[in-house]
């Protein structure tokens, strides 16, 4: 294959170096991890910018760095706006998450459940937990392997035997000590990768054309449109959705989830762990939007360079083989000619009166690439392989390979393995913890040596590795296998942050309460999820909401229920809340099945009433200082 | 050794005091910014 032959010896040697050190080095300095708080804590002495950055490491997967990119490309800055909830949500999770569980000493986040509630509750939490994110470190794997096997010529199965394995040697030699160390280097290597791919394509961009003047070409595409304001909840990327939505999730993902509440755990003292999210919360939303940046850069690049219709080398090698390879070549030559136009238009900058012209030739180009996408989805339609017309994942390592030196190639793909094996890491590591203390230990074993419970944390992470590397293994097997795990995600999630919100806030509920309202919303869910989402696009119709939604209404639904189960107990005011509540979730039922959709009322009215019956129940032992 | 956090150790901890610290206001104040920057360059580069 042409692009494997970009692969230079000096591309290899950068990229199995680095590599190999990442994993040698992790699994060295973690080799005497023995007892229960060195493997799963990480012996409590992280310091605050190891774990900033192994948050940011955990978070930031390979698909980071090749989609953000590629979604800047075809549509701007705007997805910035998804992260506008994550400081918010750190800030949260330092005041109230953080003290709790260190006074605690809790070893999951689960575990502070049992102490809250009781446990079935915590075993609940934990089993929604290990399902969800079992799934997801396969497909962790699997994204990234399948782009690099596509456009390198690279075997799927051994691209994901290889991520796998490389992940496996050092969690299970060294635990959570070595999910850190080794995210410190990766998260470095990423920094370092990112600014030197920014830098070499601004140096690839026509002598005359200034930083200024490319951010201005950018912006005549519009794709400098960063804020959205408008209230259109079908619009996923707004700054309202951003800040509220975002909000819930990155609470429930920071909060809840183990894979990241395990990076926190493993520090110093309360003190560094808050910290080490300060530092999150701080850099998290400049450097989104400096990922995407770069994705704009190579979009302005690709203004003065040639570009392939559809950056996706599988649909093209697909076409080239099928009947359709005169119409796509057609759409090819008009794609040459708009580029060739542009090209005269913006070889001295970006003038006003260009404008016009200029959105006349990107509504033209998108044409054509809507055009390419469908004679893709035909030639999918006989194809025994599931071919991606979507190409935004594609479009940054087509630029990496194509256009950068040697050398630089390896260093790039080692940003990408990096990352890759950083976020799965820590969910194999977070999956093994919650297995052995959650599970194993409270259910199975509960009085065995600290030698026991290390040997045991060793061996279910080295079960829940092989698990992902089968998942990724069979991943390509189904369609739209990375939607459904972020389905499954927004199913489980926003029940998990609703027990999670009721344990610290709300002292009425008990145990009892919060469990039977968690099945109970856990059955909702689902029924919303199969009657309002997927029979309706099965039939080729719109959904009734968004999937994120869920997440939401799975936090709104199981406080709901646990207010109701303990209604007796609770007071006056929070009694006609809750009735009102009852009301208003009652009408917004009546709307949805009368083909209403659900709108911006319906969820300010939620947001309003689920703050007013936090206010109300509000826990009032706890005492705010400052 | 790592000891089950009990119902026991939970009450233990009795009153729960959050405190508010400066760092907070400024991941806040700084998220505002980051907008009002966004706002600026969306304004600004886009004709």
């Amino acid at each position: 294959m042409e692009i494997e032959s970009k692969l230079h010896a000096v591309d290899w040697i950068i990229l199995s170096i680095t590599l190999i050190f990442i994993v040698a080095y992790g699994t060295y300095v973690t080799r005497k991890n023995d007892n229960v708080t060195d493997y799963i804590k990480g012996g409590n002495d992280s310091k605050w910018w190891t774990i900033g950055l192994s948050v940011m490491a955990t978070q930031a997967s390979a698909i980071t760095f090749l989609s953000a990119p590629g979604q800047a490309f075809h549509s701007g800055m705007g997805f910035v706006q998804f992260y506008f909830g994550l400081p918010i949500a750190m800030v949260i999770i330092c005041v109230v998450f953080i003290p709790i569980y260190h006074k605690l000493k809790v070893y999951t986040a689960y575990e502070f459940l049992e102490g809250r509630f009781d446990l079935k509750t915590r075993s609940l939490a934990a089993i929604l937990f290990l399902v969800q994110r079992g799934l997801a470190a396969g497909i962790t794997i699997f994204a990234p392997a399948i782009i690099l096997s596509s456009v390198l010529g690279w075997d799927l199965l051994t691209l994901n035997i290889i991520i796998g394995f490389l992940v496996i040697i050092y969690t299970v030699s060294g635990g959570t000590k070595a999910v850190n160390v080794t995210q410190k280097q990766q998260m470095i290597i990423i920094f370092i990768g990112m600014l030197i791919a920014f830098f070499m394509i601004m140096s690839q961009l026509p002598e005359n054309i200034t930083f200024t003047n490319a951010l201005e070409i950018a912006g005549a595409s519009n794709k400098m449109e960063v804020l959205d304001f408008s209230f259109d909840l079908s619009n996923r990327y707004t700054v309202w959705t951003g800040v509220l939505g975002g909000t819930f999730l990155m609470l429930s993902y920071f909060g809840t989830d183990q894979s990241q509440v395990q990076r926190y755990l493993s520090g110093k003292s309360i003190r560094e762990s808050q910290l080490g999210l300060i530092f999150n919360g701080l850099l998290k939303v400049p450097m989104q939007f400096f990922i995407l940046l770069i994705g704009v850069m190579v979009f302005v690049f690709y203004q003065f360079n040639t570009s392939p219709l559809n950056f996706n080398p599988t649909a093209n090698d697909a076409i080239a083989n099928s009947k359709f390879l005169v119409e796509y070549r057609a759409l090819e030559d008009e794609h040459v000619n708009i580029e060739n136009d542009k090209r005269l238009l913006f070889s001295d900058g970006f003038q006003l009166e260009e404008k016009e012209r200029i959105l006349e030739l990107n509504a033209k180009d998108l044409a054509l690439k809507a055009a390419a996408k469908k004679i893709i989805k035909k030639v999918d339609e006989k194809s025994i392989d599931k071919i991606e017309s979507n190409d935004k994942d594609y479009v940054f390592i087509h630029f990496i390979l194509n256009n950068l030196p040697r050398g630089l190639i390896g260093l790039l793909l080692a940003v990408i393995l990096s990352a890759a094996m950083s976020s799965t890491a820590s969910e194999l590591n977070a999956l093994a913890s919650t297995t052995a203390i959650d599970l194993y230990k409270r259910n199975v074993k509960e009085h065995k040596s600290e030698e026991h419970y290390v040997k045991a944390s060793k061996w279910f992470t080295l079960v829940w590795g092989l698990i992902a590397i089968s998942v990724a293994c069979v991943a390509n097997l189904f369609d739209n296998l990375i939607q459904l795990v972020n389905i499954i995600g927004s199913i489980f999630y926003g029940n998990v942050l609703g027990i999670f919100l009721l344990a610290f806030f709300f002292k009425k509920v008990d145990g009892n309460a919060v469990f039977k309202a968690a099945l109970i919303t856990q059955v909702l869910i689902c029924l919303i999820f199969y009657f309002g989402i997927y029979n309706l696009e099965v039939q080729g119709l719109d959904p009734i909401i968004s999937y994120l939604w869920l997440n939401f209404i799975g936090c709104i639904l199981v406080s709901f229920f646990s207010l109701l189960f303990v209604f007796k107990s609770i007071s006056k005011q929070s009694k006609i809340t809750l009735i009102i509540t009852s009301v208003v979730i009652f009408k917004i039922s009546y709307d949805i099945l009368n083909d209403v959709s659900l709108s911006i009322t319906h969820v300010v009215s939620l947001i309003i009433l689920f703050f007013l019956l936090g206010y109300f129940n509000f826990d009032k032992t706890i005492v705010v200082e400052k | 050794m790592h000891e089950t956090v009990s119902k026991v150790k939970y009450n233990r901890m009795k009153e729960q005091k959050y405190t508010w610290k400066k760092e907070y206001s400024l991941v806040l104040i700084a998220n505002i910014v980051y907008m009002i920057m966004f706002y600026f360059i969306s304004n600004y580069f886009t004709v």
